[in-house]
């Protein structure tokens, strides 16, 4: 076993070519990495020169506390947001960096995917660079080429393996270093997300080449944001919040665990957001738009947005729950918020469901319901929730929305725009399960024959 | 070479010294021959402001025409350059082994150590060239092989064992402390100028002559010349000594190294 730890400067052994190991192949023992951070790089030389009787440094520690032991066969998935020490852990486990605390050990020969084309050389050929990257790994020329013609035959290269890999897609480079890393039976395998590059046929096959190893005995670790894909390869998970981990266990339960994870951090990042000032409001409005998926290049805003701004649209089914599918004559809910910035009269709300042509197919504004806000009611954050039902066949859907008001208190088509947002959200139509709708909208016809 | 060295990392090596090698030719037009052109345009200006217009003269050859005297000079000068050159490139070059390798050491599990290795087998390697080019001048200027040409072999070894020692300790230092690698060009420039490369030893007072018997660049450029240019022996006594003491260095930074790498994924 190849042991690292917090005391000890032991190095990362590549073991050379042996039978299959078997038994424990990975133990972590309250594993933690810390990172030293200085406020100004002149800080790490004055204490260097302290030679220790000063700390001018800020502990942050990336991972702590982790234990989880492998064995032979073991597939373990890890789960986290970004920055919660999946990278970490996998550089640690593969012996790229050292644990400031506890223990890792390893056994047998460790292959770690952890980058695209981590290692190769731009200006060899793809051939030149699976020599190196056995080179790397501690294989002679002579030992790489009993694996060269598998490893190309994986990959799918073609005759693209005679040129220097710079000419490579993103998806051949990643066939290429998956096909390396997988093709020297590994005892250990640690895979971040790269695989994700790939098209959905080679996805498969990674999978499967991932299902054949650990069949054989080989340990997984495989970082993933898709709990499918989790669910798919892995028997056991582990999800990380900020370094620290919250859950271990079967992957169907780490699974859940990160899913209702992220839903409570989104709640509390929204309730945050709901406190925040203005300024604040605004940036995580275009955070939550982000994050709903939106293109900004896709959302486009007009108006007079110094009387009041949208801050949050929502598409939501009838159980209140964020939803992007919806059955024919199932309840759209469309809810948006806006934060009222100068006192205003008649202020109101519409939307507009379009098509992919571009057809405005369904819309009202909430002045046609006689609702309008008027008030100093500066500050605050006014919702507005429209519901409908889908009555479009199957298909895409874009909504936009926009805060108006009346110029003339007693008609509603006196409208002027305050600020619109064309196509921020959007839904899918499912259709009928049963009947098929040949035309834009399907309304219940009652058919009589006499 | 120090530690245990499979037939891959041997391999690994080979392939890393051909990618230096090559990485600093590729694009210009010249190639490989600018590893010789560059030290004899600095050979010319040497030449031209200590030969010709300050009139330094020194010993070699029958005196006599104010060419053959910039003939003498110049053999002198690219005597102790040659050798020379091989540590100030392998310093400059072991400073930055490892940043320009960031992406190897941040994302693969390697013996990093061949880097340092490479950085100093390269600059021996630019350093053979120069040699080659060095012993055909001296052999049309003089019109005879000497005897001690023989002897130059053990001084090369010498060189590329302290070469690779400084390596060591540079790559590492230089990785943690990035300061170092803007110092480097400095302190190569002060210590060729401290060494008898454009001087001839004897143009120093005494007490610094003996000096420079503790400087090891000195000893290699002393030795160096003594065995291409005037048939003499090398400073035995004194390059017995830095033998000595790079092997310890060598052995040394090796450890040191291994006890730093684990930081550099870190740093970068």
């Amino acid at each position: 076993m190849s042991s690292r730890n917090g005391q000890s400067s032991g190095r990362a052994v590549v073991a050379p070519a042996e039978p299959r190991q078997a038994g424990v192949l990975v133990r972590a023992g309250g594993l933690g990495k810390r990172y030293r951070i200085y406020k100004s790089p002149y800080l790490r030389l004055l204490e260097w020169g302290a030679l220790g009787r000063a700390r001018l440094h800020a502990d942050f520690w990336a991972l702590r506390n982790v234990s989880f032991e492998l064995h032979s066969g073991d597939k373990l998935g890890v789960m986290g947001m970004n920055g919660a020490g999946k990278s970490t852990l996998l550089a640690l486990v593969a012996g790229i960096l050292h644990p400031d605390e506890g223990t890792v050990e390893t056994t047998g020969r460790v292959a770690a995917l952890l980058e695209l084309a981590a290692g190769f050389h731009r200006d060899f050929t793809g051939r030149e660079n699976i020599f190196l990257a056995g080179q790397l790994r501690g294989l002679t020329r002579r030992q790489m080429n009993a694996y060269l013609d598998d490893i190309i035959e994986f990959a799918e290269i073609g005759d693209f393996i005679e040129q220097p890999v710079r000419t490579y897609s993103s998806g051949m480079l990643m066939r290429l270093a998956f096909s390396v890393a997988t093709t020297v039976t590994p005892d250990v395998l640690i895979v971040d997300e790269v695989i994700s590059v790939g098209d959905a046929f080679f996805q498969h096959k990674c999978n499967q080449r991932m299902r054949e190893l650990t069949a054989g005995g080989t340990a997984l670790i495989f970082v993933s944001h898709s709990t499918d894909q989790i669910r798919a390869i892995c028997n056991r998970g582990l999800v990380l919040d900020r370094g620290r981990p919250i859950y271990l266990g079967s992957s169907e339960r780490a699974a859940d665990t990160y899913l209702k994870h992220i839903r409570e951090r989104e709640a509390a990042r929204a309730a945050e957001a709901a406190r925040a000032s203005l300024a604040g409001l605004a940036a995580a409005a275009a955070e939550r738009r982000r994050r709903q998926g939106f293109p900004p290049s896709h959302a486009f805003s007009y108006g007079v947005a110094d009387l009041a701004e949208i801050v949050s649209v929502e598409v939501l089914n009838s159980r209140g729950e964020a939803a992007d599918s919806f059955a024919v004559n199932e309840d759209v809910t469309l809810r948006m918020e806006a934060y009222v910035k100068a006192p205003v009269q008649n202020l109101g709300a519409s939307f507009l469901v379009r098509d992919r042509a571009g057809v405005d197919l369904i819309g009202t504004t909430s002045h046609h319901y006689g609702y309008t806000v008027s008030g100093p009611l500066v500050g605050q954050v006014i919702a507005f929730t429209f519901t409908f039902r889908n009555v479009l066949r199957e298909g895409h859907y874009s909504v936009s929305v926009a805060v108006n008001r009346l110029s003339d208190a007693g008609n509603p088509r006196s409208g002027l725009t305050i600020h619109q947002l064309d196509n921020v959200a959007g839904y899918r139509s499912s259709g009928l399960p049963d009947l098929d709708v040949y035309h834009r909208v399907y309304v219940p016809v009652e058919v009589r024959v006499d | 070479m120090v530690g245990t060295m499979n037939r891959a990392k041997v391999e690994l090596l080979w392939e890393f010294v051909k990618r230096e090698v090559a990485r600093q030719y590729r694009g210009s037009g010249l190639g490989v021959a600018w590893t010789v052109l560059n030290p004899l345009f600095m050979l010319l200006v040497y030449t031209v402001v200590f030969s010709t217009l300050l009139g330094f003269r020194v010993k070699g050859g029958a005196g006599g025409t104010a060419l053959r005297e910039a003939i003498n000079y110049a053999l002198m000068i690219f005597s102790g350059l040659v050798p020379f050159r091989v540590l100030s490139d392998a310093m400059a070059r072991s400073t930055v082994c490892i940043s320009s390798n960031a992406d190897l050491v941040k994302r693969v599990v390697f013996p990093a150590e061949v880097l340092p290795l490479s950085a100093a087998l390269s600059a021996f390697a630019n350093g053979l060239f120069g040699l080659v080019v060095l012993l055909v001048m001296t052999l049309a200027a003089q019109g005879r092989l000497q005897a001690t040409w023989l002897l130059l072999p053990a001084l090369w070894v010498v060189e590329l064992v302290l070469a690779a020692a400084v390596s060591y300790f540079l790559a590492g230092a230089a990785t943690l402390v990035r300061d170092i690698v803007a110092l480097v060009p400095y302190v190569t420039m002060a210590l060729m100028f401290l060494t008898p490369i454009v001087y001839p030893l004897e143009a120093l007072p005494a007490r610094f002559q003996r000096l420079e018997m503790y400087n090891p660049a000195a000893i290699i450029v002393l030795s160096h010349r003594n065995a291409v240019l005037y048939g003499e022996q090398p400073l035995w006594a004194p390059l017995g000594v830095l033998a000595a003491v790079s092997i310890v260095l060598l052995l040394a930074g090796r450890r040191w190294f291994d006890a730093q790498k684990r930081f550099f994924p870190e740093v970068l």
